[in-house]
C-alpha cells in the first residue's frame, strides 16, 4: 500500500504545481467543467456487474404461464390478468429447468400495474422458499439470483400477483394487470443504461413499517446511483482542490448530484400518491381492512360489555388475552375508552379481578369446556360472541 | 382541519411571544424585533415549551381535562393581555427589513415543499406505529380518562386501581401533551397535527437559512439549504408519516445549536433563558433526550477546558484520573436514584441505559442505513470534509461546541450500536436510522456553515442582498 501511495501523492502534488500555471480564471473553470462533466458520463455510464457466462437467447416464460383461464386472458397482444387480493400464477418448467440458472434477470414487457398491487417471482428450493419483488416500471427489469448453481433444486416457479393488504382499506377490490410478454435475460446481453434507469426509478411503496426512507427491500436499487455520484462528487472535490477556482463551481457540482438522486425520489413520492389514493379512496379512517373489522369488533366488545350488568365500565379493568401482535394492539387503541391493557398471560396478583377479553388467536378457549372454565381452570366465561368471549378469574 | 393546525401554531407563538413580553416587562426594557420570521420561530417554540409545563403542572394538580382546557384558555387571554399592555406601555421596536427576493424565494419554496408533504400526508391515515400507541395514544387515553390519570407499565397497573394502562408509559410526556390539546379543544384530527408539524418544521428551516444568511450564505446555497433539507429521504418520510417523535427531537437539537450562536453572539440573558427552556425540552421529549442533554454539557465543559490557560494541567488531571479508573476496574456507585456502573463489561447509567458491552460488527448495516438504503442520499459523503475543517479552521466557541456536541453525539451512537444490545435495532435497520435523525438538521447546518467558508463563496454575500 505505502508503494502505492508515495506516487499517488506525488502525482496529485505535481499535477497541483503544474495546474497552478493556468493563470487565466475563465480557463481554469472551463478545464474544471471539462474534467467534471467527463467524469460524471463516466460515473454514470461505467458498467457494473456485468456477469461473465456465456451469452444465451432471451427466455420467454410469458407462455408458460398455467392458471386458471378465467384469471387471466389474452386480447389486444397483451395478458390481462385479474386481481382480487392474490393471484398465483405457476410457470411450467419441464422444458426449461436445465437452463434457469443462466438466467440473471427478468424482464416484462409494457408493464401496468397499479401502485397498490405487487408483482413478484417466487421459487422453493429443497424446503426454503424464496420470492423476490418485481420493478414497476414499464419495461420492468429486476436482477433475479436464483440462490443455487443447481438448476434441478429449483421447483415451484411462479410469478405472485398481491394487493397491498397492509396499507389498504379495499385489497379485495377487482383490478387488472396487464404486460406484453415476461422473459428470463441476462444482465450482459442488455444495454446497461436502460436496467440502471429501470432500477434506479422502481417503485417504492409506503408500508405499515415505513420508518426508513426506504424500506428494506432485498433490493438496494439506488444503491448503485449513490455510489456512483458520490464517486463522482469525490473527483470533483479532487479536482476543485488541484484547479483552485472558486467553490460556487464545486457547490454547483453537490446541487448537481444532489438533483440527480432527489428525481427518483420525487418520481417515486408521486407514485405513492397513486398508492394511497387507490389505498384510501376517501376512507382513511382506518389503516387496512384488517383494521376496519377490529374497530367492528371493538364496538361489538363494548356493546356487551354495556348490555353486561356484572360488569362496570367506570371501574372494571379490562385485559386483552395477546401478544404484541396488530391485531391486539389495535383491538386495545379502538378499547381506549376503557381501562384496558394487552398481555400475553393471565396475571398471577391483581388488586382487582380484571375482566378479560378473548379474541383471534385466544378465542378457540372460549369454548374448550362445557363448565367455561378456561386456561387451565383460572378464568371463567361470562360470555361467549361470534368473534370474541368475555371471562373472568374464578 | 388546515386552519386548526395553524391556530393551534398561532396560540404556541402568542404563549411564545408573551413570554418574552414579560421578560422585558420585568426588565423595563424594550422588545426589539429584528427579524419576524426569526421571532415569530422562538415564539413558537418557546410556546410549546411554555405549553408542556403548563400542562405537566396540572397534571400534578390533579385537574380534569375541563378544567386544563380553560385554564388554558385564560393563559391565552392573559398572553394576549400581556402582549398588549407591553406594547402600549413599553412598545416594540422591529427592525423594518425589506425582505429580500432571496428571502421571499426561500418562504415560497419551503411553502411548496410543505405542501407538497401535504399532498401525501393528507390522504394517510395514522399510520405510525409508535404514534398511535404511545405519542397520539397517551393523548387519546387522557382525553377520555383524564389528563391527571397516571400511566402505569402492566405490572405497575394491575396492582394499581387509579391508573390507566400504557406499554410505553415510563416514556416522556412532552408530545402527548402536546397532542391533547387541540383533542381537548374538539379538533380530534389527525390533519391538524399534520398541519402543525409542517408548519413548525418550515419555522426552524426559516431559522436555520436565516442563521445561514447572517452568515454569509449566497442566495444558491440558501436554497440549496432548503431543497436538501426537504428532500432527504427520512426526514421527508417523517414528516409525511406524521406522529413519530424523533423529528421534534431533531428541531429542538437545531434550535439549541442556533440559540447557543446567538447567546455567544449577543450574550443576552434572554436568549440565554431561551437555551435553557430548549435544552430543559430535550429529556421531555425521549428518553434519549437525556444522553443530547449531558453531552450538550460536556461539549460545553470540553470547549470551556480546552481553550482554558491551564488546559494541560487538565488533560493531565483527566488522563491520571482515566487511568486510575482502570487500575480500580470502573466506576461502581450505588445512588438513591440508581447505580451508576461503568467498566470493561456493562454500562449502567442510573435509568437511561443498562446494557452488557460485547463487540457486535454493524458495519455492514452502517453501509446500508447511511448510504445504500438512499435513507440520507449522500449527506453522509459530507462527514470527512466536516471533521477535517473542525480541525483545521478556527471556530468561535459556539461553534466548537456545535461540533463538538455533533462528534460527541456520533462517537456515543457508533458505541451504543456497536458494543450494546442496541445492535439489534442496527440489525434490522429500524431504530438505528431514527437516531441518526435527530441529529441529521445540526449536521446539515454544520456541513452549510462549512461550505459557505469555502474559497469565494462567502465573498458574494453583497451580491446575495440585491437579488
Amino acid at each position: 500500500m505505502p508503494t502505492l501511495t508515495l506516487p499517488l501523492f506525488k502525482f496529485v502534488y505535481n499535477a497541483h504545481d503544474a495546474l497552478q500555471g493556468v493563470k487565466k480564471v475563465k480557463s481554469r473553470q472551463l478545464m474544471y467543467w471539462m474534467i467534471a462533466i467527463l467524469a460524471l458520463l463516466l460515473c454514470l455510464a461505467y458498467p457494473i456487474g456485468q456477469s461473465e457466462t456465456a451469452k444465451s437467447d432471451p427466455l420467454i416464460i410469458s407462455s408458460l404461464m398455467k392458471v386458471e383461464p378465467k384469471y387471466i386472458s389474452y386480447y389486444d397482444n397483451r395478458f390481462h390478468a385479474l386481481l382480487s387480493g392474490q393471484l398465483k400464477i405457476d410457470i411450467k418448467t419441464e422444458h426449461i429447468q436445465n437452463k434457469l440458472t443462466e438466467y440473471d434477470l427478468i424482464h416484462i414487457k409494457d408493464l401496468e400495474i397499479d401502485h397498490n398491487s405487487k408483482i413478484s417471482l417466487g421459487w422453493q428450493i429443497e424446503d426454503k422458499w424464496f420470492q423476490t419483488p418485481l420493478n414497476h416500471n414499464k419495461q420492468s427489469f429486476t436482477p433475479i439470483d436464483f440462490n443455487t448453481d443447481d438448476a434441478k433444486k429449483i421447483q415451484n416457479l411462479h410469478l405472485l400477483l398481491t394487493s397491498n393488504h397492509e396499507l389498504n382499506t379495499n385489497p379485495s377490490l377487482p383490478k387488472t394487470v396487464s404486460f406484453n410478454a415476461i422473459y428470463f435475460e441476462q444482465k450482459q446481453n442488455l444495454n446497461s443504461t436502460d436496467l440502471s434507469f429501470s432500477q434506479w426509478f422502481g417503485f417504492n411503496p409506503i408500508e405499515v413499517n415505513s420508518i426508513n426512507g426506504y424500506s428494506n427491500l432485498p433490493a438496494l436499487y439506488l444503491q448503485e446511483l449513490i455510489w456512483r455520484l458520490m464517486s463522482w462528487l469525490a473527483i470533483c472535490s479532487i479536482a476543485y482542490f488541484l484547479i483552485q477556482i472558486n467553490a460556487t463551481h464545486l457547490i454547483a457540482c453537490i446541487a448537481l448530484a444532489w438533483v440527480v438522486t432527489a428525481t427518483p425520489f420525487s418520481v417515486n413520492f408521486i407514485r405513492q400518491h397513486q398508492q394511497l389514493n387507490t389505498a384510501f379512496s376517501g376512507d382513511k379512517q382506518f389503516i387496512n381492512s384488517l383494521d376496519k373489522n377490529i374497530h367492528q369488533l371493538a364496538q361489538s366488545v363494548k356493546e356487551s360489555i354495556n348490555s353486561n350488568d356484572r360488569i362496570d365500565i367506570e371501574t372494571d379493568q379490562f385485559i386483552i388475552l395477546g401478544s404484541n401482535q396488530f391485531e391486539y394492539l389495535r383491538l386495545f387503541y379502538h378499547l381506549t375508552e376503557l381501562n384496558v391493557a394487552v398481555h400475553m398471560k393471565v396475571p398471577k396478583t391483581a388488586t382487582k379481578s380484571p375482566i378479560y377479553i378473548l379474541t383471534h388467536d385466544y378465542f378457540k378457549q372460549c369454548n374448550q369446556q362445557d363448565d367455561g372454565l378456561i386456561l387451565g381452570n383460572r378464568l371463567k366465561v361470562m360470555s361467549i360472541h361470534p368473534e370474541f368471549c368475555l371471562a373472568k378469574p374464578l | 382541519m388546515i386552519l386548526t393546525g395553524f391556530a393551534l401554531a398561532l396560540y404556541f407563538m402568542v404563549l411564545g411571544f408573551a413570554a418574552r413580553a414579560s421578560y422585558h416587562l420585568l426588565n423595563q426594557t424594550e422588545l426589539l424585533i429584528e427579524k419576524k420570521t426569526d421571532f415569530s420561530a422562538h415564539a413558537l417554540f418557546l410556546g410549546i415549551f411554555l405549553h408542556v409545563v403548563m400542562f405537566s403542572l396540572f397534571q400534578l394538580l390533579g385537574l380534569s381535562n375541563q378544567m386544563a382546557l380553560t385554564l388554558s384558555l385564560f393563559a391565552v387571554i392573559l398572553a394576549i393581555t400581556i402582549i398588549i399592555f407591553h406594547t402600549f406601555k413599553l412598545g416594540f421596536h422591529t427592525h423594518s427589513i425589506k425582505p429580500t427576493q432571496t428571502n421571499t424565494a426561500s418562504l415560497m419554496l419551503i411553502v411548496m415543499c410543505s405542501v407538497m408533504i401535504y399532498w401525501n400526508a393528507s390522504i394517510l391515515p395514522e399510520m405510525a406505529w409508535d404514534s398511535w400507541m404511545v405519542w397520539i395514544g397517551k393523548a387519546n387515553q387522557w382525553l377520555h380518562h383524564g389528563l391527571a390519570t397516571p400511566l402505569y407499565r402492566f405490572d405497575e397497573w394491575v396492582g394499581n386501581a387509579d391508573g390507566i394502562y400504557n406499554a410505553s408509559a415510563h416514556y416522556p410526556e412532552a408530545l402527548p401533551l402536546l397532542y391533547l390539546f387541540p383533542k381537548l379543544l374538539g379538533w380530534n384530527g389527525y390533519e391538524t397535527l399534520m398541519v402543525f408539524q409542517l408548519i413548525t418544521f418550515a419555522m426552524m428551516t426559516l431559522l436555520l437559512v436565516s442563521r445561514l444568511e447572517r452568515k454569509g450564505a449566497p442566495w444558491f446555497l440558501q436554497l440549496l439549504l432548503i431543497v436538501v433539507i426537504y428532500t432527504t429521504p427520512l426526514l421527508n418520510n417523517h414528516l409525511m408519516i406524521t406522529g413519530y417523535a424523533d423529528i421534534w427531537m431533531a428541531m429542538y437539537i437545531v434550535l439549541i445549536l442556533l440559540t447557543l450562536i446567538d447567546y455567544h453572539e449577543k450574550g443576552d440573558l434572554g436568549v440565554g433563558i431561551t437555551l435553557l427552556c430548549y435544552l430543559a425540552m430535550l429529556p421531555m421529549l425521549k428518553l434519549e433526550g437525556w444522553v443530547w442533554l449531558l453531552l450538550f454539557i460536556v461539549a460545553h465543559l470540553l470547549v470551556t477546558l480546552a481553550n482554558h490557560p491551564h488546559r494541560y494541567k487538565f488533560l493531565i488531571i483527566f488522563s491520571v484520573f482515566i487511568g486510575l479508573l482502570w487500575i480500580l476496574g470502573g466506576v461502581h456507585l450505588n445512588l438513591p436514584m440508581g447505580n451508576i456502573i461503568i467498566n470493561s463489561e456493562k454500562i449502567e447509567i442510573l435509568t437511561l441505559i443498562d446494557a452488557n458491552i460485547a463487540f457486535n460488527n454493524i458495519s455492514k448495516e452502517i453501509w446500508v442505513g447511511f448510504v445504500a438504503q438512499n435513507n440520507w442520499s449522500l449527506l453522509w459523503l459530507g462527514l470527512p470534509f466536516l471533521l477535517v475543517s473542525f480541525f483545521v479552521n478556527k471556530h468561535n466557541k459556539a461553534s466548537q461546541v456545535a461540533h463538538v456536541f455533533f462528534i460527541l453525539a456520533l462517537m456515543c451512537f457508533l458505541f451504543l450500536f456497536y458494543f450494546t444490545e442496541a445492535s439489534q435495532w442496527a440489525k434490522d435497520l429500524t431504530a438505528m436510522n431514527r437516531v441518526v435523525l435527530q441529529l441529521v438538521p445540526c449536521y446539515i447546518f454544520l456541513l452549510f456553515k462549512m461550505l459557505i467558508r469555502l474559497k469565494g463563496v462567502e465573498n458574494q454575500k453583497s451580491t446575495s442582498s440585491e437579488h
